[in-house]
């Protein structure tokens, strides 16, 4: 499973990592610090990644299979 | 207030600042949602309503269509920028009434200093702050909620950031919510705008002196950064200046005032986070979405396009009703009732898109800290609702007023300090 974090859609809301921080991190500005970036999801991190994927307001994380 | 709209013309002659609208607002908003998303009125020189969650995003989303810009210089006129009807003051109300690219420059200068880690940081300072004005009514058994409690800390912390000294706190957050609770079209709006000049002065008077001496602060910030290779003219750091105290001091209070009324309109939920302080952080997202402190902005829209299978002509003014959408059932299950629990919440109480509040973290950090500590401090408090009065304008969702009576207690800061005295 993979995270895609669309560049454009993500807008700092924070949702993302405020519930998954497992998984998810700020950048230096407060972004998805994956924003622009597909990334793989490490077994065990699937939960944490679609959590935090279904509570961004902007639907700005895709998970992909 | 009407409750029918006629499909055909989606005509619904409402004014959205007027006060009998406000009084059926959820009803209206609803048949609004199921019968006609995106509605007209023929008010303020015509526009339109989006009141769905989807609408609203839509819009909010696509600043190619739905244009934030403030026309200042008649170059693009009909752009009027986030008020409706137009904002009588003749300067922007900073970065929000810019579209991207030049949105952008602006923003990511202030980025860090909003950003969860940044916020983490302040939570010490926000306590202290917090602690000082809760010290000085809290041997009284009694206060003012609004003008002793939420407006002196979302003032301070505010003050502290943009380094402001704390004594001109009160000033600061009184000229807001004067100038927020007024309808746009009443007599005292002029005074209220008045008020707002001067306050302009004394920013630039402070950015005067940041220039020259330049401190760890908002406006130093400002000052000392450059956009398009060029240092940012004065004009431009007071108007974003003003913007952070506009979006710091009256929203803030005025999320925390709804939910200290709410958690005391509703008892078990109050014993429930007073025990359990760490389920305020959940509250919050569902306290903003059902409350809504900003209940809509305006757009101005740039091409002909369509949304929702509505025609809308370039040149037209839109209403995106966050509050409204975040009262969806097509997003929120049951969206009128509060439920703590409610997971994803995906609410738009701060906006969508790249307009996004910037302050929505240190909002969320001043909730947690200022409801926790009332709970743990006043755990009694009563509000007299009968003395609890709405802003008669209903842009910020506010109150103007709302006295609480609560078991004295004791002080608790060693040494007041300057923000327990602002």
């Amino acid at each position: 499973m993979k995270a895609q974090v669309d560049a454009d859609r993500c807008s700092g809301h924070g949702r993302c990592f405020d519930v998954a921080l497992e998984f998810y991190e700020p950048d230096d500005e407060g972004y998805n610090a994956f924003r622009g970036q597909t990334v793989d999801i490490p077994p065990g991190m699937e939960d944490a990644a679609t959590a935090g994927s279904r509570h961004c307001p902007e639907a700005a994380i895709a998970i992909l299979d | 207030m009407t409750s029918h709209i006629d499909p055909v013309s989606r005509e619904f002659d409402v004014d959205h600042h007027s006060e009998e609208f406000w009084e059926s607002a959820p009803e209206t908003f609803a048949m609004l949602r199921e019968k006609c998303p995106v509605a007209h009125s023929s008010q303020h020189g015509g526009f339109w309503m989006l009141t769905t969650y989807d609408t609203v995003a839509e819009a909010a989303r696509d600043d190619d269509r739905f244009s934030s810009y403030r026309d200042l210089d008649g170059s693009r006129p009909g752009y009027d920028g986030v008020s409706l009807p137009p904002s009588r003051r003749p300067t922007r109300t900073g970065m929000i009434e810019l579209d991207p690219p030049e949105f952008t420059k602006y923003r990511r200068l202030l980025n860090a200093s909003f950003s969860p880690q940044a916020v983490e940081r302040l939570r010490p300072r926000i306590l202290e702050i917090t602690t000082a004005v809760l010290d000085v009514v809290i041997e009284r058994g009694e206060c003012e909620l609004v003008k002793d409690v939420a407006g002196p800390i979302t003032a301070a912390v505010t003050m502290d950031q943009l380094g402001i000294p704390a004594d001109r706190g009160m000033r600061y957050s009184n000229t807001m919510h004067d100038l927020l609770s007024i309808s746009p079209t009443s007599p005292g709006q002029a005074a209220a705008v008045a008020q707002v000049e001067e306050l302009l002065g004394e920013l630039r008077e402070q950015v005067r002196l940041r220039r020259a001496a330049p401190q760890d602060d908002w406006i130093s910030l400002l000052v000392t950064a450059e956009v398009d290779g060029a240092p940012i003219p004065d004009d431009i750091v007071v108007e974003n200046a003003f913007l952070l105290v506009l979006g710091g001091v009256d929203t803030t209070s005025q999320l925390i005032l709804h939910s200290l009324r709410y958690l005391h309109q509703n008892p078990e939920l109050r014993e429930d986070l007073r025990e359990h302080p760490e389920r305020l952080r959940n509250a919050c997202e569902e306290f903003l979405r059902y409350f809504s402190p900003i209940q809509w902005f305006a757009r101005t829209v740039t091409r002909d396009c369509e949304v929702d299978g509505v025609d809308l002509k370039a040149g037209e003014r839109v209403l995106l009703c966050w509050g409204s959408g975040n009262h969806d059932a097509a997003h929120f299950e049951d969206p009128e009732v509060v439920n703590i629990d409610r997971s994803p919440n995906r609410h738009m109480a701060f906006g969508v898109g790249v307009h996004r509040c910037i302050g929505s973290h240190l909002a969320r950090a001043q909730f947690e800290i200022v409801v926790g500590e009332i709970l743990r401090r006043m755990p009694d408090y009563s509000v007299d609702e009968g003395e609890t009065r709405p802003y008669p304008d209903r842009q910020v969702n506010g109150l103007v007023r709302m006295p609480a009576s609560f078991t004295p207690g004791s002080r608790e800061a060693l040494v007041a300090t300057e923000a327990g005295s602002a």
